[in-house]
Protein backbone atom coordinates (compact mmCIF):
# COMPACT_ATOMS: atom_id res chain seq x y z
CA UNK A 1 0.00 0.00 0.00
CA UNK A 2 1.64 3.19 -1.17
CA UNK A 3 0.33 5.50 1.55
CA UNK A 4 2.25 8.52 0.31
CA UNK A 5 0.77 8.19 -3.17
CA UNK A 6 -2.67 7.62 -1.69
CA UNK A 7 -2.54 10.85 0.31
CA UNK A 8 -1.33 12.75 -2.70
CA UNK A 9 -4.10 11.35 -4.89
CA UNK A 10 -6.72 11.84 -2.21
CA UNK A 11 -6.31 15.62 -2.35
CA UNK A 12 -7.88 15.48 -5.84
CA UNK A 13 -10.66 13.24 -4.54
CA UNK A 14 -11.34 15.60 -1.67
CA UNK A 15 -11.54 18.55 -3.98
CA UNK A 16 -13.95 16.84 -6.35
CA UNK A 17 -15.90 14.74 -3.85
CA UNK A 18 -15.71 16.79 -0.64
CA UNK A 19 -17.89 14.54 1.49
CA UNK A 20 -15.45 11.66 1.23
CA UNK A 21 -12.66 11.12 3.73
CA UNK A 22 -10.33 8.26 4.44
CA UNK A 23 -9.38 5.99 7.32
CA UNK A 24 -6.75 3.32 7.73
CA UNK A 25 -8.22 -0.17 8.08
CA UNK A 26 -6.22 -2.76 9.98
CA UNK A 27 -8.66 -5.39 8.73
CA UNK A 28 -7.88 -4.72 5.08
CA UNK A 29 -4.37 -3.34 5.65
CA UNK A 30 -5.46 -0.58 3.36
CA UNK A 31 -6.83 2.91 3.19
CA UNK A 32 -10.60 2.99 3.03
CA UNK A 33 -12.44 5.96 1.53
CA UNK A 34 -15.65 6.55 3.37
CA UNK A 35 -18.48 9.06 3.15
CA UNK A 36 -21.25 10.40 1.02
CA UNK A 37 -21.26 10.60 -2.75
CA UNK A 38 -23.71 13.14 -4.18
CA UNK A 39 -24.93 12.38 -7.68
CA UNK A 40 -25.93 15.27 -9.94
CA UNK A 41 -26.96 15.10 -13.58
CA UNK A 42 -25.42 17.05 -16.46
CA UNK A 43 -27.62 20.05 -15.63
CA UNK A 44 -26.34 20.12 -12.06
CA UNK A 45 -29.62 18.79 -10.65
CA UNK A 46 -29.01 16.77 -7.52
CA UNK A 47 -30.61 13.31 -7.67
CA UNK A 48 -29.44 11.51 -4.57
CA UNK A 49 -26.59 10.69 -2.18
CA UNK A 50 -25.11 7.31 -1.38
CA UNK A 51 -23.02 6.29 1.60
CA UNK A 52 -20.05 4.37 0.34
CA UNK A 53 -16.89 2.58 1.37
CA UNK A 54 -14.11 2.23 -1.17
CA UNK A 55 -11.46 -0.23 -0.04
CA UNK A 56 -8.37 0.61 -2.01
CA UNK A 57 -6.60 -2.69 -1.29
CA UNK A 58 -3.24 -3.52 0.18
CA UNK A 59 -1.60 -3.53 -3.25
CA UNK A 60 -2.83 -0.04 -4.07
CA UNK A 61 -2.42 1.48 -6.64
CA UNK A 62 -2.20 -1.91 -8.36
CA UNK A 63 -5.40 -3.44 -7.00
CA UNK A 64 -9.03 -2.94 -7.93
CA UNK A 65 -10.80 -0.90 -5.24
CA UNK A 66 -13.82 -2.63 -3.74
CA UNK A 67 -16.92 -0.46 -3.67
CA UNK A 68 -19.51 -1.06 -0.95
CA UNK A 69 -22.85 0.71 -0.81
CA UNK A 70 -23.77 1.15 2.86
CA UNK A 71 -26.84 3.40 2.71
CA UNK A 72 -28.95 0.53 1.27
CA UNK A 73 -30.76 2.96 -0.99
CA UNK A 74 -30.30 0.51 -3.84
CA UNK A 75 -31.55 -3.05 -3.33
CA UNK A 76 -28.65 -5.35 -2.60
CA UNK A 77 -29.47 -7.97 -5.17
CA UNK A 78 -28.34 -9.45 -8.44
CA UNK A 79 -30.60 -7.30 -10.58
CA UNK A 80 -28.89 -4.19 -9.23
CA UNK A 81 -25.40 -5.71 -9.40
CA UNK A 82 -24.84 -5.46 -5.67
CA UNK A 83 -24.05 -8.40 -3.39
CA UNK A 84 -25.93 -8.96 -0.14
CA UNK A 85 -22.98 -7.40 1.65
CA UNK A 86 -23.28 -4.29 -0.51
CA UNK A 87 -20.33 -4.95 -2.82
CA UNK A 88 -21.00 -3.24 -6.13
CA UNK A 89 -19.97 -4.96 -9.34
CA UNK A 90 -19.00 -1.85 -11.27
CA UNK A 91 -17.78 -3.46 -14.48
CA UNK A 92 -16.35 -6.65 -15.95
CA UNK A 93 -13.49 -7.89 -13.75
CA UNK A 94 -11.10 -8.01 -16.66
CA UNK A 95 -11.54 -4.33 -17.46
CA UNK A 96 -11.08 -3.29 -13.86
CA UNK A 97 -8.05 -5.54 -13.43
CA UNK A 98 -6.52 -4.03 -16.55
CA UNK A 99 -6.96 -0.52 -15.15
CA UNK A 100 -5.43 -1.64 -11.84
CA UNK A 101 -2.49 -3.28 -13.59
CA UNK A 102 -1.47 0.17 -14.84
CA UNK A 103 -2.03 1.79 -11.44
CA UNK A 104 -5.24 3.33 -10.18
CA UNK A 105 -5.69 7.07 -10.11
CA UNK A 106 -8.26 7.44 -7.33
CA UNK A 107 -10.18 10.47 -8.53
CA UNK A 108 -10.30 9.20 -12.09
CA UNK A 109 -11.44 5.79 -10.86
CA UNK A 110 -14.32 7.37 -8.97
CA UNK A 111 -15.22 9.50 -11.98
CA UNK A 112 -15.00 6.59 -14.42
CA UNK A 113 -16.56 3.79 -12.39
CA UNK A 114 -18.05 4.73 -9.02
CA UNK A 115 -19.99 7.86 -9.97
CA UNK A 116 -21.36 6.36 -13.22
CA UNK A 117 -22.35 3.17 -11.34
CA UNK A 118 -24.67 5.15 -9.08
CA UNK A 119 -25.82 7.43 -11.90
CA UNK A 120 -26.76 4.24 -13.73
CA UNK A 121 -28.69 2.97 -10.70
CA UNK A 122 -30.66 6.21 -10.69
CA UNK A 123 -31.23 5.86 -14.42
CA UNK A 124 -32.49 2.34 -13.79
CA UNK A 125 -34.92 3.68 -11.17
CA UNK A 126 -36.43 5.89 -13.85
CA UNK A 127 -36.23 3.72 -16.92
CA UNK A 128 -36.14 0.15 -15.55
CA UNK A 129 -33.07 -0.54 -17.67
CA UNK A 130 -29.41 0.41 -17.61
CA UNK A 131 -28.29 3.30 -19.82
CA UNK A 132 -25.92 1.23 -21.93
CA UNK A 133 -26.98 -2.27 -21.04
CA UNK A 134 -25.15 -4.60 -18.69
CA UNK A 135 -22.88 -7.61 -18.86
CA UNK A 136 -24.60 -10.95 -18.52
CA UNK A 137 -24.12 -12.34 -15.05
CA UNK A 138 -21.58 -14.94 -13.93
CA UNK A 139 -19.53 -16.81 -16.55
CA UNK A 140 -21.92 -15.93 -19.33
CA UNK A 141 -20.74 -12.35 -18.94
CA UNK A 142 -17.13 -13.43 -19.35
CA UNK A 143 -18.00 -15.28 -22.57
CA UNK A 144 -19.73 -12.10 -23.72
CA UNK A 145 -16.67 -10.04 -22.83
CA UNK A 146 -14.31 -12.31 -24.79
CA UNK A 147 -16.65 -12.09 -27.74
CA UNK A 148 -17.39 -8.36 -27.68
CA UNK A 149 -14.14 -6.87 -26.45
CA UNK A 150 -11.56 -9.44 -27.51
CA UNK A 151 -13.31 -10.76 -30.63
CA UNK A 152 -12.70 -14.32 -29.40
CA UNK A 153 -15.75 -16.57 -29.57
CA UNK A 154 -14.49 -20.12 -30.11
CA UNK A 155 -14.01 -21.80 -26.71
CA UNK A 156 -11.51 -24.26 -28.19
CA UNK A 157 -9.33 -21.47 -29.49
CA UNK A 158 -9.69 -19.47 -26.27
CA UNK A 159 -8.62 -22.48 -24.21
CA UNK A 160 -5.56 -22.94 -26.43
CA UNK A 161 -4.60 -19.29 -26.05
CA UNK A 162 -5.12 -19.30 -22.31
CA UNK A 163 -3.11 -22.50 -21.88
CA UNK A 164 -0.23 -21.07 -23.89
CA UNK A 165 -0.46 -17.76 -22.09
CA UNK A 166 -0.32 -19.45 -18.70
CA UNK A 167 2.61 -21.64 -19.70
CA UNK A 168 4.36 -18.77 -21.44
CA UNK A 169 4.39 -20.64 -24.74
CA UNK A 170 2.55 -18.34 -27.10
CA UNK A 171 3.38 -18.63 -30.79
CA UNK A 172 6.51 -16.78 -31.97
CA UNK A 173 5.71 -13.56 -33.83
CA UNK A 174 6.33 -14.95 -37.29
CA UNK A 175 4.60 -18.29 -36.69
CA UNK A 176 1.00 -18.83 -37.79
CA UNK A 177 -1.61 -17.69 -35.30
CA UNK A 178 -3.52 -20.42 -33.46
CA UNK A 179 -6.63 -19.33 -35.33
CA UNK A 180 -4.81 -20.23 -38.56
CA UNK A 181 -5.62 -17.00 -40.41
CA UNK A 182 -2.20 -15.32 -40.71
CA UNK A 183 1.09 -14.71 -38.93
CA UNK A 184 0.58 -14.26 -35.20
CA UNK A 185 2.13 -10.77 -35.23
CA UNK A 186 -0.34 -9.63 -37.89
CA UNK A 187 -3.39 -11.39 -36.48
CA UNK A 188 -6.10 -9.56 -34.57
CA UNK A 189 -5.83 -12.30 -31.95
CA UNK A 190 -2.49 -10.84 -30.85
CA UNK A 191 -4.15 -7.65 -29.61
CA UNK A 192 -6.62 -9.67 -27.60
CA UNK A 193 -3.87 -11.81 -26.12
CA UNK A 194 -1.83 -8.70 -25.33
CA UNK A 195 -4.81 -7.43 -23.33
CA UNK A 196 -5.01 -10.70 -21.40
CA UNK A 197 -1.26 -10.66 -20.74
CA UNK A 198 -1.69 -7.86 -18.25
CA UNK A 199 -4.18 -9.78 -16.12
CA UNK A 200 -3.34 -11.75 -12.98
CA UNK A 201 -2.77 -15.50 -13.29
CA UNK A 202 -5.71 -16.42 -11.07
CA UNK A 203 -8.08 -14.55 -13.39
CA UNK A 204 -6.76 -16.33 -16.47
CA UNK A 205 -6.87 -19.67 -14.66
CA UNK A 206 -10.54 -19.14 -13.78
CA UNK A 207 -11.31 -18.19 -17.38
CA UNK A 208 -9.49 -21.30 -18.62
CA UNK A 209 -11.49 -23.56 -16.35
CA UNK A 210 -14.74 -21.89 -17.39
CA UNK A 211 -14.06 -22.16 -21.11
CA UNK A 212 -12.93 -25.80 -20.76
CA UNK A 213 -16.38 -26.59 -19.41
CA UNK A 214 -17.92 -25.14 -22.57
CA UNK A 215 -16.06 -27.49 -24.88
CA UNK B 1 -25.12 29.70 -5.06
CA UNK B 2 -28.79 29.25 -5.81
CA UNK B 3 -29.84 30.41 -2.33
CA UNK B 4 -28.75 33.93 -3.25
CA UNK B 5 -30.38 34.00 -6.68
CA UNK B 6 -33.09 36.47 -5.69
CA UNK B 7 -30.51 38.83 -4.20
CA UNK B 8 -28.46 38.58 -7.38
CA UNK B 9 -31.52 39.24 -9.50
CA UNK B 10 -32.11 42.38 -7.46
CA UNK B 11 -28.57 43.54 -8.00
CA UNK B 12 -28.63 42.76 -11.71
CA UNK B 13 -31.86 44.64 -12.22
CA UNK B 14 -30.42 47.67 -10.44
CA UNK B 15 -27.29 47.45 -12.57
CA UNK B 16 -29.28 47.20 -15.78
CA UNK B 17 -31.67 49.98 -14.92
CA UNK B 18 -29.25 52.36 -13.25
CA UNK B 19 -26.37 52.31 -15.66
CA UNK B 20 -25.11 55.87 -16.19
CA UNK B 21 -24.37 55.88 -19.90
CA UNK B 22 -27.22 53.65 -20.92
CA UNK B 23 -29.96 55.24 -18.91
CA UNK B 24 -30.84 57.50 -21.79
CA UNK B 25 -31.33 54.50 -24.04
CA UNK B 26 -32.32 51.21 -22.45
CA UNK B 27 -33.68 52.40 -19.11
CA UNK B 28 -35.26 55.42 -20.65
CA UNK B 29 -37.10 53.21 -23.09
CA UNK B 30 -38.05 50.61 -20.49
CA UNK B 31 -39.96 53.09 -18.45
CA UNK B 32 -41.76 54.91 -21.18
CA UNK B 33 -39.18 57.64 -21.54
CA UNK B 34 -39.49 58.89 -17.99
CA UNK B 35 -36.17 58.64 -16.15
CA UNK B 36 -37.53 59.57 -12.73
CA UNK B 37 -40.38 57.14 -13.14
CA UNK B 38 -37.85 54.47 -14.07
CA UNK B 39 -35.72 55.04 -10.99
CA UNK B 40 -38.73 55.07 -8.74
CA UNK B 41 -39.83 51.83 -10.24
CA UNK B 42 -36.40 50.36 -9.47
CA UNK B 43 -36.68 51.46 -5.87
CA UNK B 44 -40.09 49.97 -5.47
CA UNK B 45 -39.24 46.76 -7.24
CA UNK B 46 -36.10 46.23 -5.24
CA UNK B 47 -37.41 46.96 -1.81
CA UNK B 48 -36.57 44.02 0.42
CA UNK B 49 -39.03 43.54 3.19
CA UNK B 50 -37.81 44.21 6.72
CA UNK B 51 -39.26 41.03 8.07
CA UNK B 52 -38.66 38.32 5.53
CA UNK B 53 -35.93 36.61 3.61
CA UNK B 54 -35.99 36.57 -0.16
CA UNK B 55 -37.53 33.27 -1.33
CA UNK B 56 -34.30 31.60 -2.51
CA UNK B 57 -32.64 31.99 0.92
CA UNK B 58 -35.88 31.18 2.66
CA UNK B 59 -35.77 27.69 1.14
CA UNK B 60 -32.54 27.03 3.01
CA UNK B 61 -33.93 28.49 6.23
CA UNK B 62 -36.98 26.24 5.96
CA UNK B 63 -34.91 23.17 5.30
CA UNK B 64 -32.63 23.71 8.30
CA UNK B 65 -35.63 24.59 10.47
CA UNK B 66 -34.57 28.16 11.11
CA UNK B 67 -36.92 30.99 11.97
CA UNK B 68 -34.91 34.20 11.74
CA UNK B 69 -35.54 36.74 14.45
CA UNK B 70 -36.36 39.99 12.63
CA UNK B 71 -37.20 41.75 15.87
CA UNK B 72 -33.59 42.14 16.90
CA UNK B 73 -32.42 45.58 17.93
CA UNK B 74 -28.85 46.73 17.43
CA UNK B 75 -26.81 46.80 20.61
CA UNK B 76 -29.29 44.79 22.61
CA UNK B 77 -28.54 41.06 22.56
CA UNK B 78 -31.79 39.45 23.73
CA UNK B 79 -30.06 37.24 26.31
CA UNK B 80 -28.48 40.29 27.99
CA UNK B 81 -31.10 42.96 27.39
CA UNK B 82 -31.81 43.10 31.14
CA UNK B 83 -28.50 44.95 31.49
CA UNK B 84 -29.79 47.92 29.46
CA UNK B 85 -29.65 51.13 31.46
CA UNK B 86 -28.11 49.42 34.50
CA UNK B 87 -24.64 49.25 35.99
CA UNK B 88 -24.91 45.48 36.28
CA UNK B 89 -22.52 43.15 34.54
CA UNK B 90 -22.65 39.51 33.62
CA UNK B 91 -20.01 37.07 32.53
CA UNK B 92 -20.97 34.83 29.65
CA UNK B 93 -19.20 33.41 26.62
CA UNK B 94 -19.79 34.85 23.16
CA UNK B 95 -18.51 34.36 19.64
CA UNK B 96 -17.64 37.69 18.07
CA UNK B 97 -17.61 37.97 14.30
CA UNK B 98 -16.52 40.94 12.27
CA UNK B 99 -17.54 40.88 8.62
CA UNK B 100 -15.94 43.54 6.50
CA UNK B 101 -17.48 44.00 3.08
CA UNK B 102 -15.18 45.98 0.89
CA UNK B 103 -17.43 47.62 -1.64
CA UNK B 104 -16.26 49.14 -4.84
CA UNK B 105 -16.17 52.88 -5.38
CA UNK B 106 -16.06 51.99 -9.08
CA UNK B 107 -19.79 51.34 -8.79
CA UNK B 108 -20.27 55.12 -8.75
CA UNK B 109 -18.41 55.44 -12.03
CA UNK B 110 -20.84 53.18 -13.80
CA UNK B 111 -24.18 53.52 -12.06
CA UNK B 112 -26.47 56.19 -10.75
CA UNK B 113 -26.31 56.65 -6.96
CA UNK B 114 -29.80 55.15 -6.66
CA UNK B 115 -28.58 51.95 -8.30
CA UNK B 116 -25.41 51.86 -6.17
CA UNK B 117 -27.61 52.18 -3.12
CA UNK B 118 -29.65 49.15 -4.17
CA UNK B 119 -26.55 47.09 -4.94
CA UNK B 120 -24.90 47.90 -1.60
CA UNK B 121 -28.11 47.57 0.35
CA UNK B 122 -28.85 44.15 -1.17
CA UNK B 123 -25.35 42.90 -0.37
CA UNK B 124 -25.68 44.06 3.22
CA UNK B 125 -29.11 42.50 3.55
CA UNK B 126 -27.83 39.23 2.13
CA UNK B 127 -25.17 39.31 4.86
CA UNK B 128 -27.67 40.11 7.60
CA UNK B 129 -30.13 37.48 6.44
CA UNK B 130 -27.43 34.83 6.26
CA UNK B 131 -26.35 35.60 9.82
CA UNK B 132 -29.94 35.59 11.06
CA UNK B 133 -30.85 32.19 9.68
CA UNK B 134 -27.88 30.70 11.51
CA UNK B 135 -28.85 32.26 14.83
CA UNK B 136 -26.54 35.26 14.58
CA UNK B 137 -27.30 38.43 16.46
CA UNK B 138 -26.43 41.63 14.55
CA UNK B 139 -24.83 43.76 17.19
CA UNK B 140 -23.67 46.69 15.12
CA UNK B 141 -23.46 47.97 11.54
CA UNK B 142 -20.09 49.62 11.07
CA UNK B 143 -19.75 51.37 7.72
CA UNK B 144 -19.11 48.54 5.33
CA UNK B 145 -18.97 46.02 8.12
CA UNK B 146 -21.20 43.98 10.36
CA UNK B 147 -20.44 43.02 13.92
CA UNK B 148 -22.30 39.82 14.75
CA UNK B 149 -22.49 37.75 17.92
CA UNK B 150 -23.14 34.02 17.84
CA UNK B 151 -24.11 31.93 20.83
CA UNK B 152 -25.99 32.85 23.96
CA UNK B 153 -27.62 31.30 26.95
CA UNK B 154 -29.39 28.48 25.15
CA UNK B 155 -26.71 27.69 22.64
CA UNK B 156 -23.60 25.61 23.26
CA UNK B 157 -20.24 27.00 22.29
CA UNK B 158 -19.77 24.21 19.78
CA UNK B 159 -23.12 24.97 18.17
CA UNK B 160 -22.47 28.72 18.15
CA UNK B 161 -19.08 28.21 16.53
CA UNK B 162 -20.63 26.02 13.84
CA UNK B 163 -23.32 28.63 13.17
CA UNK B 164 -20.70 31.36 12.84
CA UNK B 165 -18.58 29.30 10.48
CA UNK B 166 -21.51 28.21 8.34
CA UNK B 167 -23.00 31.64 7.86
CA UNK B 168 -19.68 33.36 7.15
CA UNK B 169 -18.68 30.58 4.75
CA UNK B 170 -21.94 30.88 2.81
CA UNK B 171 -21.66 34.65 2.60
CA UNK B 172 -18.02 34.44 1.53
CA UNK B 173 -19.01 32.05 -1.26
CA UNK B 174 -21.73 34.46 -2.36
CA UNK B 175 -19.34 37.40 -2.58
CA UNK B 176 -16.40 35.51 -4.04
CA UNK B 177 -18.35 33.63 -6.69
CA UNK B 178 -21.90 34.77 -7.39
CA UNK B 179 -21.46 38.47 -6.84
CA UNK B 180 -18.10 38.54 -8.53
CA UNK B 181 -19.54 36.87 -11.62
CA UNK B 182 -22.34 39.41 -11.90
CA UNK B 183 -20.26 42.51 -11.20
CA UNK B 184 -17.28 41.52 -13.31
CA UNK B 185 -19.56 41.51 -16.36
CA UNK B 186 -19.54 45.29 -15.98
CA UNK B 187 -15.87 45.46 -15.09
CA UNK B 188 -16.40 45.87 -11.33
CA UNK B 189 -13.79 43.65 -9.71
CA UNK B 190 -12.87 44.77 -6.26
CA UNK B 191 -15.73 43.71 -4.02
CA UNK B 192 -14.63 41.23 -1.38
CA UNK B 193 -15.02 40.25 2.24
CA UNK B 194 -12.58 39.75 5.09
CA UNK B 195 -13.87 38.07 8.19
CA UNK B 196 -12.51 37.59 11.70
CA UNK B 197 -14.12 35.27 14.29
CA UNK B 198 -13.16 34.71 17.89
CA UNK B 199 -14.62 33.10 20.98
CA UNK B 200 -14.31 34.46 24.48
CA UNK B 201 -15.13 32.02 27.29
CA UNK B 202 -17.31 32.92 30.28
CA UNK B 203 -14.42 34.31 32.31
CA UNK B 204 -13.15 36.37 29.39
CA UNK B 205 -16.34 38.25 28.53
CA UNK B 206 -18.12 40.89 30.59
CA UNK B 207 -21.53 41.95 29.30
CA UNK B 208 -22.48 45.49 30.33
CA UNK B 209 -24.33 48.60 29.32
CA UNK B 210 -22.01 51.06 27.53
CA UNK B 211 -22.96 54.71 27.13
CA UNK B 212 -25.62 56.79 28.79
CA UNK B 213 -29.39 56.79 28.63
CA UNK B 214 -30.60 56.10 25.13
CA UNK B 215 -27.10 56.77 23.81
CA UNK B 216 -26.07 53.33 24.90
CA UNK B 217 -25.80 49.69 23.93
CA UNK B 218 -25.44 46.39 25.73
CA UNK B 219 -22.05 45.15 24.63
CA UNK B 220 -19.07 43.07 25.68
CA UNK B 221 -15.78 43.99 27.22
CA UNK B 222 -13.52 41.19 26.09
CA UNK B 223 -10.11 40.70 24.60
CA UNK B 224 -11.67 38.25 22.15
CA UNK B 225 -14.32 40.69 20.95
CA UNK B 226 -11.49 43.13 20.27
CA UNK B 227 -9.45 40.51 18.49
CA UNK B 228 -12.16 39.64 15.91
CA UNK B 229 -11.66 42.85 13.85
CA UNK B 230 -7.91 42.53 14.25
CA UNK B 231 -8.06 39.03 12.79
CA UNK B 232 -10.29 40.29 10.01
CA UNK B 233 -7.45 42.62 9.04
CA UNK B 234 -5.16 39.60 8.71
CA UNK B 235 -7.56 37.73 6.42
CA UNK B 236 -6.88 37.42 2.72
CA UNK B 237 -9.36 38.82 0.23
CA UNK B 238 -12.49 36.72 0.81
CA UNK B 239 -10.71 34.97 3.64
CA UNK B 240 -11.74 34.05 7.17
CA UNK B 241 -9.35 34.12 10.14
CA UNK B 242 -10.38 32.45 13.40
CA UNK B 243 -8.99 32.53 16.92
CA UNK B 244 -7.59 29.47 18.66
CA UNK B 245 -10.62 29.22 20.97
CA UNK B 246 -12.83 28.77 17.91
CA UNK B 247 -10.59 25.97 16.70
CA UNK B 248 -10.82 24.26 20.07
CA UNK B 249 -14.61 24.15 19.86
CA UNK B 250 -14.52 22.45 16.48
CA UNK B 251 -14.85 18.71 16.94
CA UNK B 252 -14.04 17.98 13.31
CA UNK B 253 -12.49 19.71 10.30
CA UNK B 254 -9.21 20.58 12.02
CA UNK B 255 -7.52 19.82 8.72
CA UNK B 256 -9.12 23.00 7.37
CA UNK B 257 -7.25 25.22 9.81
CA UNK B 258 -3.67 26.48 9.48
CA UNK B 259 -1.84 29.15 11.48
CA UNK B 260 -1.78 32.45 9.61
CA UNK B 261 2.03 32.50 9.71
CA UNK B 262 2.10 29.49 7.37
CA UNK B 263 0.53 31.69 4.71
CA UNK B 264 2.45 34.88 5.39
CA UNK B 265 5.78 33.15 6.00
CA UNK B 266 6.27 35.48 8.93
CA UNK B 267 6.46 33.74 12.30
CA UNK B 268 5.40 36.92 14.08
CA UNK B 269 1.95 36.55 12.49
CA UNK B 270 1.34 33.29 14.36
CA UNK B 271 -0.01 35.09 17.43
CA UNK B 272 -2.59 37.83 17.18
CA UNK B 273 -1.98 38.77 20.80
CA UNK B 274 0.70 38.14 23.42
CA UNK B 275 1.26 39.00 27.08
CA UNK B 276 4.87 37.99 27.44
CA UNK B 277 5.00 38.47 31.23
CA UNK B 278 2.14 36.03 31.62
CA UNK B 279 3.46 33.72 28.94
CA UNK B 280 0.14 34.15 27.11
CA UNK B 281 0.16 33.72 23.37
CA UNK B 282 -2.98 33.53 21.28
CA UNK B 283 -2.85 31.91 17.84
CA UNK B 284 -4.81 33.01 14.79
CA UNK B 285 -5.66 30.58 12.01
CA UNK B 286 -6.72 30.72 8.39
CA UNK B 287 -9.95 28.81 7.87
CA UNK B 288 -10.59 26.96 4.61
CA UNK B 289 -14.24 27.87 4.38
CA UNK B 290 -14.74 26.52 0.86
CA UNK B 291 -13.82 22.98 1.84
CA UNK B 292 -15.87 23.35 5.00
CA UNK B 293 -18.86 24.38 2.95
CA UNK B 294 -18.46 21.53 0.51
CA UNK B 295 -18.55 19.05 3.37
CA UNK B 296 -21.95 20.18 4.59
CA UNK B 297 -24.82 17.79 3.98
CA UNK B 298 -27.04 20.48 2.49
CA UNK B 299 -24.43 21.66 0.00
CA UNK B 300 -24.05 19.83 -3.28
CA UNK B 301 -20.97 20.09 -5.47
CA UNK B 302 -21.85 19.32 -9.07
CA UNK B 303 -19.65 17.89 -11.82
CA UNK B 304 -18.44 21.38 -12.72
CA UNK B 305 -17.41 22.02 -9.10
CA UNK B 306 -20.25 24.51 -8.59
CA UNK B 307 -21.90 24.61 -5.20
CA UNK B 308 -25.61 24.74 -4.57
CA UNK B 309 -28.13 24.10 -1.88
CA UNK B 310 -30.29 21.24 -3.06
CA UNK B 311 -32.50 18.50 -1.78
CA UNK B 312 -32.85 15.39 -3.91
CA UNK B 313 -34.92 16.36 -6.94
CA UNK B 314 -38.44 14.87 -6.87
CA UNK B 315 -39.01 12.05 -9.37
CA UNK B 316 -41.20 14.21 -11.55
CA UNK B 317 -38.42 16.72 -12.23
CA UNK B 318 -35.71 14.12 -12.85
CA UNK B 319 -35.03 13.83 -16.56
CA UNK B 320 -33.23 10.63 -17.39
CA UNK B 321 -31.81 12.24 -20.54
CA UNK B 322 -29.71 14.45 -18.26
CA UNK B 323 -28.20 11.61 -16.24
CA UNK B 324 -27.82 9.24 -19.18
CA UNK B 325 -24.50 10.75 -20.43
CA UNK B 326 -22.97 9.88 -17.06
CA UNK B 327 -24.76 6.56 -16.55
CA UNK B 328 -23.77 5.34 -19.99
CA UNK B 329 -20.16 5.00 -18.83
CA UNK B 330 -21.20 2.19 -16.52
CA UNK B 331 -21.61 -1.42 -17.64
CA UNK B 332 -22.34 -3.34 -14.48
CA UNK B 333 -21.58 -7.04 -14.10
CA UNK B 334 -22.50 -9.56 -11.41
CA UNK B 335 -20.46 -12.52 -10.29
CA UNK B 336 -21.13 -13.28 -6.63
Amino acid sequence: MDVKLFKKQFSDVEDRFPKLRYIWSEEFLSMVIIGKLDICDRKGVFWDSYDILLITGKNYPFSVPILIETSKKVPHDEERHISKEGICCMDMDHKLLKVASKGIHLCQFILDYVYPFFANQLYYDQECEYADGEWSHHFEGIVEFYHQELQLSDPVLIVKFLEQLLTNSLPPRNSPCLCGSKKYKDCKCKQSIDFLKGLPTHRLQEDLEGFRKLI
Amino acid sequence: MNIYQDYLDNIQLAMRSGKKRKMYTESFDSFGGNIQKGLSAINLAQKISDDSLLPSLNELATEIGSTPNFNQKLGLHPDFSHLKGTNDTEKHYIISTFIDIKKSTDLFKKYLPEAVLIVNDTIQKAAIHTCLIFGGYIHRLQGDGLFVYYGGKNVTKEEGVKQALLSTSLFSYFVKNDLKMVLSQDGIEDINTRIGIDLGHDDDVIWHNAGIGEISEVTTCSLHTSLAPKMQAFATSNGIVIGDHVKQEMKTDHDLITPVCHRTGNESDRYIFEIRDENFRYTQHDFDWLKFLKRQDFIITDQDNRLSFQLPAPYEVRHSDNIRPIAIKSNPYYNF
